[in-house]
């Protein structure tokens, strides 16, 4: 009987074990959909600091280096949308709207383009002078340029 | 002739330079297709209902009311550095606003650098963390505010200015201090409408007598020679030295000042009769009045710390100021308030979240109406209620406890419900409740709200 009850304990030990594992595999799997920042090819800058890239997905640095101005794009919703905002602008998805529309409801800003796809973006990145996106990395294609993030 | 034509121009300023305002970014606007530029256009429409118990509150609540509702609408065009826009905003709150179309900002906002930029015209003022939105429902949990910092009879007073205004962002993240937003702002705050605003109210209300229903002074006319603000807005280096895990906290103190102002109309017939009865006054001249408020300041520090979907809320806030008359049976007055309020909200899903608040407002000096709390002249202010014809003790102090639903029933479209219980009633406008002049110490306000944006 105690043997049984040991056997029993050590299954469900194992079975935690395995459950403890397979959900680290879906956080590292997560992890591992590298989310990146684009920008047209031709924007001489190659990488940005986590500071700046908040300032301008907040509207709070209007111009490059260049004096090109920064045309922020989003994704309209998704998960690439919600991990992305939530680690580089510090708010949820629903909050990031709420900040844009704060400013646009108080005169200080212009709501950014919203995209439904990241190929949709991605087009928008190509053909615009100081656009600035986001994409997975394995979509970035030639015409963008990942800015690596310091 | 000439002084009729300087009163007129004093008066009428803040309407000019709202509708100036307007015009000259209805130009720029107008030019925009020439430039090439694009025209946004947004808008809202909110429409509230406001039930309460024991008290009426911004109108006639205890029947239950529907004037409580916005309309905004908004255009706006990038014309280079510049942009350039204006919103066209109406209200009804109780007997204010009725729904009259005013502007609500129109300013050109030119973009020079990260941490220094300039706007001019009538521009949003800043208030605490969310006064320069105030107006947007779609734009927060609650349906009222809390009342004590965002009060919203002082709407009017708080909203915006004639002037100009230096803004930016200073990094310093590569000293791990974060950043800090800065809005410095000179310029006028004008009353467009006197007649039917809810500052002139504040000093109509000063000389209401509750037991008889008649106002002692009329105010016709408002003026501000000059307001200065400075906010200041750190947005601390918690998220970078946390890699993001432990949330984002911002702390920010705002400033206002509103030099040399006044107010001016005459004393109520009713008043006037009655001291001409006791051989007091012999002159119908003497039933003009002005009273000068040389320096009134508002001061509000603030805490917003946000860790994934909850967002906690704090602020205390400051107002003094002297009222002085310079007519003898016209009272000077003081100001002297303490407000202030803890919120927590909590986005459960795509389309609900939750938020309650303990929003508290008092005299400081006298925080809970003690006896020996004594007027400008001395004379005591709070008694036991009826008994010595002075106001109850819990007229110095309200404590508001609220309880906040939102449903976004689409991207565009939400709806709220809210519950109030409240104690004590220095919210409350004795004008509101001419049944009952000494009001309901506890009381409850029950609303809900529905907004549609786009």
């Amino acid at each position: 009987m105690t043997r049984l009850i040991k056997s029993r304990a050590r299954q469900s030990k194992i079975d935690l074990t395995c459950l403890f594992t397979a959900l680290m595999m879906l956080g590292a799997s997560s992890a591992l959909a590298d989310d990146v920042a684009i920008v047209k090819a031709d924007n001489p800058v190659a990488t940005i600091s986590k500071g700046k890239l908040k300032k301008i997905l907040l509207g709070k640095m209007k111009k490059w280096g260049n004096g090109d101005q920064v045309v922020l794009v989003t994704l309209k919703t998704g998960d690439l949308h919600e991990r992305f905002m939530k680690k580089f602008a510090g708010k949820t998805a629903k909050q990031f709207t709420n900040y844009w529309r704060k400013m646009v409801f108080s005169g200080k800003g212009k709501m950014p383009p919203t995209f439904t796809s990241e190929t949709e973006l991605m087009a928008f990145v190509k053909a615009h002078k100081g656009a600035i996106g986001y994409v997975a990395s394995e979509t970035a294609q030639d015409g963008t340029k990942v800015l690596v993030v310091d | 002739m000439s002084q009729n034509r300087a009163v007129w121009f004093a008066t009428k300023q803040p309407l000019l330079a709202q509708w100036g305002c307007t015009f000259i970014a209805a130009f720029f606007l107008l030019l925009s297709p020439i430039a090439n530029a694009q025209v946004d256009v947004h808008g809202f429409v909110s429409q509230g209902y406001l039930k309460s118990t024991g008290n009426n509150y911004l109108g006639q609540t205890k029947n239950g009311s529907l004037a409580y509702g916005e309309i905004g609408l908004n255009f706006g065009a990038d014309l280079g550095d510049a942009r350039v826009g204006t919103q066209i905003f109406a209200r009804t709150l109780g007997a204010l606003g009725n729904l009259r179309p005013e502007v609500d900002w129109a300013f050109i906002d030119y973009s020079i650098t990260d941490w220094f930029n300039l706007r001019a015209g009538l521009v949003k003022q800043p208030y605490g963390l969310y006064g320069e939105y105030q107006d947007l429902d779609l734009t927060r949990t609650t349906v009222l505010m809390p009342p004590s910092v965002y009060y919203l009879a002082l709407r009017d007073l708080l909203i915006a200015f004639n002037g100009v205004q230096a803004y930016g962002n200073v990094d310093l993240s590569d000293y791990s201090l974060g950043s800090f937003d800065y809005q410095v702002s000179y310029g006028r705050r004008g009353v467009p409408d006197p007649d039917n605003s809810s500052v002139t109210d504040f000093f109509k209300n000063r000389g209401y007598d509750q037991f008889k229903g008649i106002y002692a002074i009329n105010v016709s006319d408002l003026y501000n020679s000059a307001m200065t603000s400075l906010a200041l807005q750190w947005n601390t280096p918690l998220e970078d030295l946390t890699d993001y895990k432990w949330g984002t906290l911002l702390l920010k103190f705002t400033h206002l000042r509103f030099g040399s102002s006044y107010a001016e109309g005459q004393i109520g017939d009713a008043y006037f009769d009655e001291l001409m009865g006791r051989g007091l006054v012999s002159s119908i001249s003497q039933k003009d009045f002005r009273i000068t408020f040389p320096n009134t300041v508002f001061w509000v520090a603030s805490l917003e710390y946000t860790y994934e979907n909850a967002v906690f809320a704090a602020e205390y806030a400051r107002y003094h100021g002297d009222f002085l008359s310079n007519n003898t049976f016209v009272s000077n007055m003081a100001l002297n308030q303490e407000r202030w309020y803890v919120q927590l909200s909590y986005r459960f899903t795509d389309w609900f979240e939750a938020a309650t608040y303990l929003s508290v407002q008092n005299d400081p000096t006298c925080r809970n109406g003690d006896l020996d709390c004594k007027d400008l002249a001395g004379n005591r202010i709070y008694g036991n209620g009826i008994d010595e014809l002075l106001q109850p003790h819990y007229n110095a102090f309200s404590k508001d406890l609220a309880l906040s639903m939102r449903f976004d029933i689409t991207d565009y479209w939400l709806f709220k419900i809210e519950g109030h219980l409240i104690d004590g009633t220095i919210m409350v406008g004795e004008k509101d409740n001419p049944d009952n002049p000494y009001l309901e110490r506890y009381w409850t306000i029950f609303g809900l709200k529905t907004t549609v944006t786009f």
